[in-house]
């Protein structure tokens, strides 16, 4: 079987296993997408962040 | 051409090299001072619009070689 | 041909007419029209913040800080600002707490009514230069130094007129008469501003090592002022980013839904019986 007919099979038939689907969905995404984007971000910007600056600092002696 | 620009230590230099860049507005400006310069009496005759649009000239140059040169 | 006919028809230049009115109405409407350029539009310059995935250099930041506290701050209040909210921004919170507590703020009134003096606290807002504008405007000969809170937002070009204007003292063109207390500033709207040069080489001494040249300074104090007026800057751009990714990825389930709800009727089939 295909994965739409998978899907729809054991997810989207039953509102119980739709709703559920939803929920466990919407969790699983804010996660993802907030990891994501936090560690794409954080890759462009990585000198110009306060961690990395400070940490640089207390590499040089400067800043406890 | 020798009008001292600006003088900031990094930017200074630059806007110098960028004059070559801009020979059509300081010549219209060199042009507007020999007029007001013998123009004695005239208080308000002034090159203030040749000047600038020099000055924006420069600018366009100066931006991007300037802050390669800053942290 | 087709276009023939609509020439033909006039269609076209209604087209051109009514798009050519649009037009005109937008940009009147939308965009900024110096009516008197007397002075020179700042150069964009590039920032290292300047597009929606780059983060503010917090490095600057600090430097910028330590230029407005030694230089700025003697006329220009920072009323918005208070030392909590560069901790973990451009200072450690020890730092800052310390930093505080080399000021004197006048609080109160205690038990009794009166004001007193206390140590300055992580939480208290930078000191003000004045006590209001009028003591602002008798001590800078009639001119009065702006608030820097917001100064980034509220100038047109943003950190690009703040950097321009500190790196933009000049000699005046010819015919151009500058009285006392006056300086030419062609970023400046007017030319002629009333705040002397602020900044010089060598000035500020950086404790990173960085070049404490003028133009140095100017760029450090505009990125400083820039997340003044934009403490938000950084997570701003970071849910851009995350709505713009969610988004996308909802996209495929809700398309999925459209076609699970409309497969009912996309696939029914009515007959009609005499």
């Amino acid at each position: 079987m295909s994965l739409p007919n998978l899907f729809y099979k054991y997810v989207a038939r039953n509102n119980s296993t739709w709703m559920a689907a939803v929920v466990v969905g919407a969790f699983a995404l804010d996660t993802t997408v907030n990891g994501t984007v936090n560690v794409i971000f954080d890759g462009i910007n990585k000198d110009k962040l306060w961690k990395t600056v400070y940490a640089e600092r207390v590499k040089k002696g400067i800043s406890q | 051409m020798q009008m001292q620009i600006s003088e900031c230590s990094i930017k200074g230099p630059i806007q110098k090299s960028c004059e070559s860049n801009c020979t059509k507005t300081w010549t219209a400006y060199e042009n507007c001072s020999g007029r007001v310069e013998k123009l004695v009496d005239d208080e308000k005759a002034n090159c203030l619009g040749q000047f600038l649009e020099h000055i924006q000239c420069i600018d366009k140059c100066v931006a991007p070689k300037l802050f390669a040169q800053l942290k | 041909m087709f276009a023939q006919k609509l020439i033909g028809n006039g269609l076209l230049n209604k087209v051109a007419i009514v798009s050519g009115i649009v037009g005109t109405a937008a940009a009147i409407t939308t965009s900024t029209t110096l009516l008197s350029d007397d002075f020179v539009a700042p150069a964009k310059y590039p920032w290292d913040h300047r597009f929606p995935w780059q983060s503010f250099d917090h490095a600057s930041i600090r430097r910028g800080h330590q230029v407005y506290t030694q230089v700025c701050s003697t006329c220009h209040s920072l009323n918005l600002v208070s030392y909590r909210h560069l901790a973990n921004v451009a200072y450690t919170p020890e730092e800052l707490k310390a930093m505080a507590a080399d000021t004197t703020v006048m609080d109160g009134p205690d038990s009794e009514g009166d004001m007193f003096e206390r140590k300055g606290q992580i939480t208290d807002f930078h000191p003000k230069p004045y006590e209001n504008a009028n003591a602002a405007r008798f001590s800078n000969n009639g001119a009065l130094p702006p608030d820097l809170s917001l100064i980034i937002k509220a100038r047109g070009a943003h950190e690009d007129y703040v950097f321009s204007l500190l790196t933009g003292y000049m000699d005046p063109p010819t015919g151009v008469r500058i009285v006392n207390g006056q300086y030419f500033n062609p970023y400046f709207p007017g030319t002629k501003i009333a705040m002397a040069p602020p900044l010089s080489d060598g000035m500020v001494e950086f404790d990173d090592g960085t070049e404490n040249s003028m133009s140095q300074m100017s760029k450090d104090v505009s990125t400083f002022l820039c997340w003044a007026s934009e403490p938000e800057h950084d997570d701003r751009k970071k849910l851009g980013l995350k709505i713009l990714l969610g988004l996308g990825i909802i996209t495929l389930p809700l398309f999925y839904w459209k076609r699970l709800k409309w497969s009912v009727i996309k696939t029914r089939k009515i007959s009609f019986k005499d």
